[in-house]
Parts: structure tokens; sequence; C-alpha cells
């Protein structure tokens, strides 16, 4: 089979922002291209900066977004011209979303158990209460959780982590091909968090289920995926084998991301100030490669035009330095 | 004395559902003290009572949250209270000014519709109540730049930042009235390492020049090796352990404490990571003596019969596990059936 699960060409969603300040267009994705093979189910992590665009690639993913220019074409099908509701149905239970905030997810006024047992009905995967019970509790049974423990309860009634939890087994109902995970374990605990990623790795391994794992966590992305796709205002800056990008990082923003992770070691403490960015909504707008100015190895060109995409060493980066041919290969921060 | 001594704190949700009462055992027998000018740092399990237990150190009960036994007492510039004896008015002279709060979860103490000026406004009215206009813009704006956030957010609605800028505004609000004590619940997650970065320098800068005592509530362990003095951690509505941050990444000795360290993954280490087996407890129902013990690798009898009482295991150092001692904690029992009379 050489179909491809999953293809992604030339994303770009461009948002209308009012207020005077920051101005009123914002691309908050530019021109993203990968492909999710599918024969070979994979973890493919989106890690990068808070507000860079990695939860609007998901939504337009998950068609919940429409892109200003681009396509998804998940096995052939181009998903934004989809039209019948059926065929949209067909996608759905395909493709499943596990979102950032289990907060805004779940309705206030809504008991939990109610969006599995709906979840369940909408797709008609049984006939029976009974039957519909079973397969509830068998996905919840996969993260931790019992039936009789969130039944009848309201989101404020459970804890973060345990909404997040019924959220993944929510989306593990329809038994789906791509889990569209965003930030899936940012409320959950240290040994919870194993616990989940582990168990993408075993729907990976034995339900063949590619899973896109939006983090900030990159000590578990690192552990998890397979490939990962650095982003940066709007822009994929580089993307490729987890273990080069993560152990030998080329682009400067991936360098200094890396070098951020904290330790979770008192010994490894940050030792020195970083500076953050200060309006971070203008760098959208830059012309030039979008971290020039918080780059050590700024040069004239990096302002001026934007940064060609380089094959280099198992990887696709986006920067002037790997541009030419002869640059070192190597750049320490 | 130290800023802030809990005593044999228990606060239970009380719910009924299909007329069954059920009580969510989320805060249950805890005591410790936090010292003048120390950032402790509290981990443990998703929905093990963290956030519960910030919420009654602020006094922020709303049923079906109630208090059912012990004192929260605070100690400092010559006041010394019992915050749970407080009425409402004397409540709303502290919280904020003295006793201030970091969310879980930024949004909800930025108003959506309100610019932030208006809400930093507000903040400083109730409490400021002799102050000139122009002298609170003036100490608001000077806050906002010692913090490192450019004066553009006072104009901007709570939509309009990035998470992260958002995250520091919600801190630069907490802080403004340079309080005694901050509860963060979690104010790092969600961003990028390199803004988590910044924002915990932020806290930390803000602990120095300020002199404040802080409680941290993080899943990110990393976040606590980089800011607390000390670590508590909780597991299923208790404390199980209390540690110098050292001690416990190197010597964890609560069994749970040990699977938290132990789960942790490293960047370049792909070697697997257990969690600790079995599922989390419920806390409407939990399991009987430890409260750890059905996925304790070490558990034995005692473990299922009794509670294990929080003992100093040494001067620095405190654990709730039969493991390092036979004693067994007194008053649970009783709290449980104070609740029916
Ligand atoms: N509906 C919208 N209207 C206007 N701007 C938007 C909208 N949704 C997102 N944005 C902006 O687009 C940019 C990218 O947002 P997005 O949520 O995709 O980032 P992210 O990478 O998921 O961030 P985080 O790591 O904080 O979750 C941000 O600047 C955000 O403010
Ligand atoms: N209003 C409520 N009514 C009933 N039970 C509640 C209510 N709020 C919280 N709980 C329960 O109390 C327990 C403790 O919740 P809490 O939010 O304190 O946990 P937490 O340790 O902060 O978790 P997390 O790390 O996921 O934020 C959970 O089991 C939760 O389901
Ligand atoms: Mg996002
Ligand atoms: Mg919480």
């Amino acid at each position: 089979m050489s179909q491809n699960l999953l293809e992604v060409k030339n994303l770009v969603k461009v948002f209308n922002i009012g207020g005077r300040i920051f101005g009123s267009k914002l691309k908050a994705v530019n021109n993203i291209s990968f492909n999710i093979k599918g024969d070979n189910p994979e973890i493919l992590a989106f890690a990068g900066e808070t507000g860079s665009g990695k939860t609007t690639v998901a939504r337009m993913i998950l068609g919940l977004e429409t892109p200003t220019s681009g396509e998804v074409i998940y096995k052939g099908n181009n998903i934004t011209h989809i039209k019948k509701r059926n065929e949209l149905m067909e996608y759905m239970k395909e493709v499943q979303p596990i979102f950032q905030n289990p907060f805004e997810t779940f309705n206030p006024l809504k008991k939990v158990d109610s969006y599995l047992y709906e979840t369940a009905r909408n797709y008609n995967l049984a006939n029976t209460k009974n039957e519909i019970s079973k397969i509830i509790e068998n996905s919840l049974k996969s993260v931790g959780l019992t039936l009789a423990e969130i039944e009848g309860r309201y989101p404020n009634e459970l804890s973060g982590g345990q909404l997040q939890r019924v959220s993944v087994a929510r989306a593990l109902i329809t038994k789906p091909a791509l889990l569209i995970a965003d930030e899936p374990v940012s409320m959950v605990d240290a040994s919870l968090r194993m616990s989940i990623v582990n168990l993408f790795n075993e729907l990976k391994v034995k339900y063949n289920v590619n899973v896109l794992y939006i983090t900030h966590d990159l000590a578990t992305a690192y552990y998890i995926s397979d490939r990962i796709a650095i982003m940066l205002r709007g822009d994929v800056v580089e993307f490729g084998d987890v273990d080069k990008v993560m152990l030998l990082p080329l682009h400067p923003y991936t360098q200094m991301l890396i070098e951020s992770v904290p330790q979770p070691d008192p010994e490894g403490t940050w030792k020195e100030e970083i500076k953050l960015s200060s309006l971070e909504v203008k760098e959208f707008s830059r012309l030039g490669c979008k971290f020039c100015e918080r780059c050590p190895y700024s040069m004239k060109v990096c302002k001026e035009v934007e940064p060609p995409i380089v094959f280099k060493e198992g990887r696709e980066v986006k920067c002037h330095l790997y541009a030419k041919e002869g640059v070192t290969t190597k750049v320490k921060i | 004395m130290p800023l802030l001594e809990v005593k044999e704190l228990s606060a239970y949700y009380i719910t009924h559902v299909y007329g069954v009462e059920r009580d969510v055992k989320a805060v249950d027998n805890i005591t410790f003290s936090l010292e003048e000018n120390e950032i402790m740092g509290l981990a443990g399990e998703s929905g093990c009572g963290k956030s519960t237990l910030l919420k009654v150190l602020l006094s922020m009960i709303k049923p079906p949250l109630r208090v059912l036994a012990g004192e929260v007492n605070y100690s400092y510039d010559n006041k010394h209270f019992n915050l749970l004896t407080l009425d409402k008015k004397q409540l709303r002279e502290v919280q904020w000014e003295d006793i201030s709060y970091i969310p879980q979860g930024s949004m909800s103490t930025l108003n959506p519709v309100r610019k932030i000026r208006k809400t930093f406004e507000d903040v400083i009215k109730a409490h400021k109540t002799a102050e000139e206009k122009e002298e609170y813009e003036k100490l608001m704006e000077e806050h906002i730049k010692y913090l490192g956030l450019p004066l553009e957010v006072l104009d901007s609605y709570p939509h309009q930042l990035s998470g992260g800028m958002r995250q520091r505004t919600t801190i630069a609000l907490a802080t403004i009235l340079k309080p005694k004590i901050i509860f963060a619940d979690e104010p790092t997650t969600a961003l990028d390492v390199i803004v988590q970065r910044g924002v915990i320098q932020m806290l930390k800068k803000l602990h120095k020049e300020q002199e404040n005592t802080m409680l941290i509530v993080t899943h990110d362990m990393a976040v606590h090796a980089n800011v607390a003095d000390r670590i508590a951690v909780m597991y299923a509505g208790k404390l199980v352990e209390i540690a110098k941050k050292e001690t416990l990444f190197t010597n964890p000795k609560h069994p749970y404490s040990q699977f938290l360290i132990r789960s942790l993954p490293k960047i370049g280490d792909k070697r697997q990571r257990i969690s600790a087996p079995g599922n989390p407890p419920s806390l409407a129902n939990p399991p009987s003596g430890c409260r750890f013990h059905p996925r304790c690798p070490y558990a034995k009898d005692i473990c299922r019969e009794h509670i294990p009482k929080f003992i100093n295991y040494d001067k620095s150092h405190q654990v709730a596990c039969f493991l390092y001692s036979d004693e067994i904690e007194e008053g649970e029992k009783i709290v449980s059936e104070s609740i029916r009379s």
C-alpha cells in the first residue's frame, strides 16, 4: 500500500484579529506540509512555542477550522471538500481528537459520562444499552478509570487529570486510526503522564493507531515519538527523526528550546537568565526569519528573506545558516 | 513561629447523588507548616486534592466543599489568626493583600470582556481605598515594567495575549499588593519550556525582592527541582512525604514518591519508564488503611488495616509509611463519624 494515511499540503491559516495594537492579520500557520504514512504506525510529535500554531494545525486536520489555503488529504480524499454528512462521520470516526484543556472540552452543565454515551451513539457503535456500556467501560479501563467513578458526575467534580483521562477514553471509543492529541498530558502527574504516553505506544503497537502528539513536555516527546516537528510562529523550523532533532538540533530555536528543558534534578537547574520576546505577536508579521531578533547567529539576510527549507542530516530545517554549502553543521549555544 | 501552620485539616466534598450521600475525602487529616520566606512545592497524583488543599488554605470554601476539622493558622507582622474562623469582612482584608493566589488555568482571574488595566484597577481599588487613581496607575505600571512585561498588555483583552504572556500577567496581578504568601496552582502548565523558564524566573525574582513565602503546586517535577526548597507529596487526600528537595529527588522514602521520581523521562534515554501500577483510588471510597496499599509493592497486613502516621523520619524529612515506623494515625475515625452527626 503506497497511499499515505494523511497528507498535509502547504497548509496556511490566517486569522483576522481586531485590535489596534497588534495589527489585523495573523498568519498562525505558514505553509506547512507533512505526511503520515500509516502502513507503519508512528507517533509524530509537534512541539515548540506557546502560540506557534500547533493547535491550529490540529484543528484544521480535524476539520474544525477551514484552511486559508492548502489541503488536508486523508486516505486520498481531500477532507476540506467533504460535504456529505456520512463521509464526514466516517472521517471523524477514524480521526479522533483529544483536546488541550479538559476544563474547556467539557460543558460544566453536562455530566461527563454523557459525552461517552453520545460518542458511542453518534457513531452507531452498538445497539443495546448493555453493549454501549461495555464499550465505554473498556475504553475507560484502558485509561485507568471505571464507569462507576464518573457516572453522574459533572466536570467540576472531577480533577483536571481525571477529565483528561475521560477525553482519552472518549476518543478511543470509535477505535480510530489516527489520534490527534493536543497536550493530552499537560494536566496530569508524572506517573500518569507516563501511563498515558505508554498507552499511546501500546495503541500504536497493538492496534496500529497513529498519534499526532502535541506537547510542551519534550521529555515525553523524546521518550515516545518517532518523528518530531518543532514549530515557531507558524513555521515548522525543524522536522525529522526524534533522535536527530532532539539530540543534535540544528535550528538555533530548537537548540534554545532543548537547552531550556528543565531537568528533574536539583543539580541541573537553570542558571542564567533568559530574555523572552516581549511583544510576541509582532514576530508573526516579520518578513524574514521569525526568530532573527532572538537568534544569536542572526545575519542580514535573516531579517529580509524567509529562510528556505533545507534537507540536512536526516531532517528538514528552515534556517539561512544551512542554506549555503560549507556552513558548519554543529552550532553550539 | 512558622508563617503558616496547618493542623489536622480535613475537608470533604459532600454531595448527594440519587439520594445517596457521597463524601470525597479530598483533604484528610493534613498537618504541615511553612516557614517564612520558603518555597514549598506540592506534588501528587492528578485528583489527589492539591487544588482543594489550596482552596482551604485560602478559605475559598464553597459547597459542596466542607471543612470538617482542623486549623489553618497564619502568623506574620504580629498578626496571628486561624483563617477558618474569620468572618467575610476579615477575610476580604487578608485575601489578595496578604494571602494571594494564582489559580489553575490562568484565564479564570482575567475577565475576558474587560481590559487587563480594568482588572488591575478592580483589585487595587478593592484593597487600597484611600489611594488616588494616579497613584495606583503608577503602582500598576511600575509593577508591570518591573516584571519585564510590555505596558501594552494593560490595554489588551486577555484573548489578545499569548498563553505565556497571559500567565505572566496573572502572576503580576497576584503580586501587585506584595502579599506575604502566594499559592500558585500549576503556574507553568501548558507553556513552552522557554516561557516556563521565564515564568519561574519571574516567580523567583518576586520571591527574592518581596520576601514572600510560596506554595507551588505542579505536576512538573522539573519545575520543583528548579524552585522549591522543600517538596511535599500528596496521595489520595493525604500528605505522604515532605523533604528537602535534594533529599526527595535522591532518596525518596514513600513508595509512591519513589514511583513518581523513577517515572521521570529524560531526553537521551528511551528506557521504558514504569508508572505506579494499578489505578488511582476513588476518594469517595478510598482503600482501607494506607491509601496506597493496593498499588504498593511492599504492602503488608498492617497497611491494609491501619493508617500510617505522618512521622519524622529525621529532622527535616517526614513520611507516612509503615516501612519506617509502626505508629498509627489517630483521628481519622473520629472525623468520619463527626460528619454523620
Ligand atoms: N480563532 C482565532 N482568532 C484569532 N487568533 C487566533 C485564533 N486561534 C488562534 N489564534 C492565534 O493563532 C496563534 C496560534 O495559536 P495556536 O493556539 O494554534 O498555538 P499553539 O501552538 O497551540 O499554542 P499553545 O502551545 O499555547 O497551545 C496564536 O497567536 C493565537 O492567538
Ligand atoms: N465540586 C466538587 N464536587 C465533588 N468532588 C469534587 C469537586 N471538586 C473536586 N472534586 C474531587 O476532589 C478530588 C480532588 O480534586 P482536586 O481538584 O483538588 O485535585 P488536584 O490534586 O488538584 O488534581 P489535578 O492535579 O488534576 O488538578 C478529585 O477526586 C475531584 O474529583
Ligand atoms: Mg495549543
Ligand atoms: Mg488541581
